[in-house]
């Protein structure tokens, strides 16, 4: 069985401050290793995009970099990605 | 070592006695008459601050003699601890040749005692950094700026002050700005000052509130208003933004602070050194040459792409980050490099002789 890519080859993230991981590449959908466990990016992304690094509730904060950028509009499940039509701005 | 046109009507004199004094760095600009009230304090303010930066040692001030700003009004304000001025006034002495000759005998005595200045070691607490982005790219947010945000957090932390800048590119980030300040006065300022490029938008038919994130933005996976500008905050790191200063202020609290510069990059960088800073790092997504004639402006690229095409311009490259390098580590180097242009590595903005300098104005010129 080929060993699963690391998903921290493809997103940037400061570490402990947030909840979404940043793209820094194109990430391929399919299962990585991620930390100590694993996570199923759900859809094919493109660099600059966001990812759900764990569940996150509607109305739950979005941080990025270690601030809330805007609130979840409905439940995101881990892996998915993250953009205007599940999260919004508080303007 | 600084000849400083004190009025633009001075710029021609200054560039003729630059060509005998290649050793001496020439400012020039396009005001420095008919100006009133607070814009007047402005330019004033700029041009006094740029000459008590600490990297200046000597200057010599070239006026006409009936400008509005002239060399005794800008020498009054001039710190001279350190620091020797001499100046010269074009319509006392009329000829172009007697003029350079003066101009040369009085650089004379500047070059001597610039001479004379010994390296001395002083603590990072001493240290005032400008911090800055210009033409920047999807990445710049992602891998440059927080970076930068990074160093200015390490600098904070050992006493020094940082100074964010370019208020328009703040507007939207008011929620993550409130978490950052812990004065009330400060918040308010900033909030005003916010609000003062939101209405002067507003007056030139631009609703940068109702249309932001862009199209664009939105296709390169920015979600909402706070985002983008998150990308220009964490440059500023996660310190507490201590104070809000006016353009070409010296702040009065280290640590991070905000000062009120529009996101024009020469007119920024200008405000910030004119205000003390000794340094500026500089992030950039698609490059750019910009300099300032008496402060190292460190470029840092946001990907790898620039970092090799536009090499002749860039000191650093974030992009390492998008190639799969721990933050950290870049940091590391980010920092270690910041101390080594401190003590007297040159950045690729001085090799090129870069000094791209621009008063930010407030009023009109009658």
């Amino acid at each position: 069985m080929d060993s699963l890519k690391d998903l921290s080859d493809y997103i940037v993230v400061l570490e402990g401050k947030e909840n979404v991981g940043t793209s820094l590449k194109e990430v391929p959908a399919g299962l990585y290793n991620y930390k100590d466990s694993t996570i199923v990016v759900k859809e094919n992304m493109k660099s600059g995009f966001k990812i759900a690094l764990i569940d996150i509730k509607k109305g739950e904060p979005v941080i990025k970099y270690g601030f809330e950028i805007g609130r979840a509009t409905t439940n995101i499940n881990q892996g998915e990605i993250v953009h205007t039509h599940n999260i919004k701005g508080a303007i | 070592m600084v000849v400083l046109a004190s009025v633009s009507c001075s710029n021609s004199v200054v560039q003729a006695i630059g060509e005998q004094n290649p050793d001496v760095i020439l400012i020039t600009h396009q005001h420095g008459c008919d100006h009133a009230g607070a814009d007047r304090q402005q330019v004033l303010r700029t041009l006094t601050g740029t000459c008590n930066n600490p990297n200046v040692c000597g200057v010599l001030l070239v006026g006409l003699g009936c400008e509005g700003i002239g060399t005794s009004d800008i020498a009054k304000g001039i710190d001279p601890r350190g620091r020797i001025v001499k100046k010269l006034e074009i319509q006392a002495i009329g000829d172009i040749e007697q003029i350079v000759n003066n101009a040369n005998k009085k650089l004379k005595h500047i070059k001597e005692f610039a001479a004379k200045q010994k390296r001395v070691t002083f603590d990072i607490n001493e240290l005032v950094v400008g911090l800055e982005c210009g033409a920047s790219d999807p990445f710049s947010g992602i891998t440059a700026n927080p970076v930068v945000g990074a160093v200015s957090d390490r600098l904070v932390a050992q006493g020094a002050t940082t100074i964010l800048s370019e208020i328009p590119e703040l507007v939207g980030a008011e929620p993550i700005l409130e978490k950052m300040i812990k004065d009330r006065k400060v918040r308010e300022c900033l909030f005003e000052k916010i609000e003062k490029y939101v209405e002067f938008a507003k007056q030139a038919g631009n609703d940068i509130r109702g249309t932001n994130p862009t199209p664009g933005n939105i296709a390169s996976g920015i979600s909402t208003l706070e985002e983008k500008s998150l990308g220009a905050v964490i440059k500023g790191g996660h310190s507490v933004i201590i104070d809000v200063i006016d353009y070409a202020k010296v702040p009065t609290k280290k640590g991070l602070n905000i000062m009120d510069t529009p996101g024009n990059d020469a007119e920024s960088v200008t405000g910030m050194v004119s205000g003390g800073a000794v340094v500026v790092l500089f992030t950039t997504g698609l490059g750019t040459p910009l300099g300032n004639p008496v402060a190292p402006v460190i470029k840092i690229s946001s990907n790898t792409k620039t970092y090799n095409s536009m090499n002749s311009f860039i000191d650093f490259n974030a992009g390492r980050i998008q190639d799969g390098e721990n933050f950290e580590a870049v940091v590391d180097d980010c920092f270690d490099l910041f101390i080594d242009v401190c003590n007297g590595k040159k950045v690729k903005a001085e090799e090129n002789k870069c000094r791209e300098f621009a008063i930010n104005r407030i009023g009109p010129t009658f």
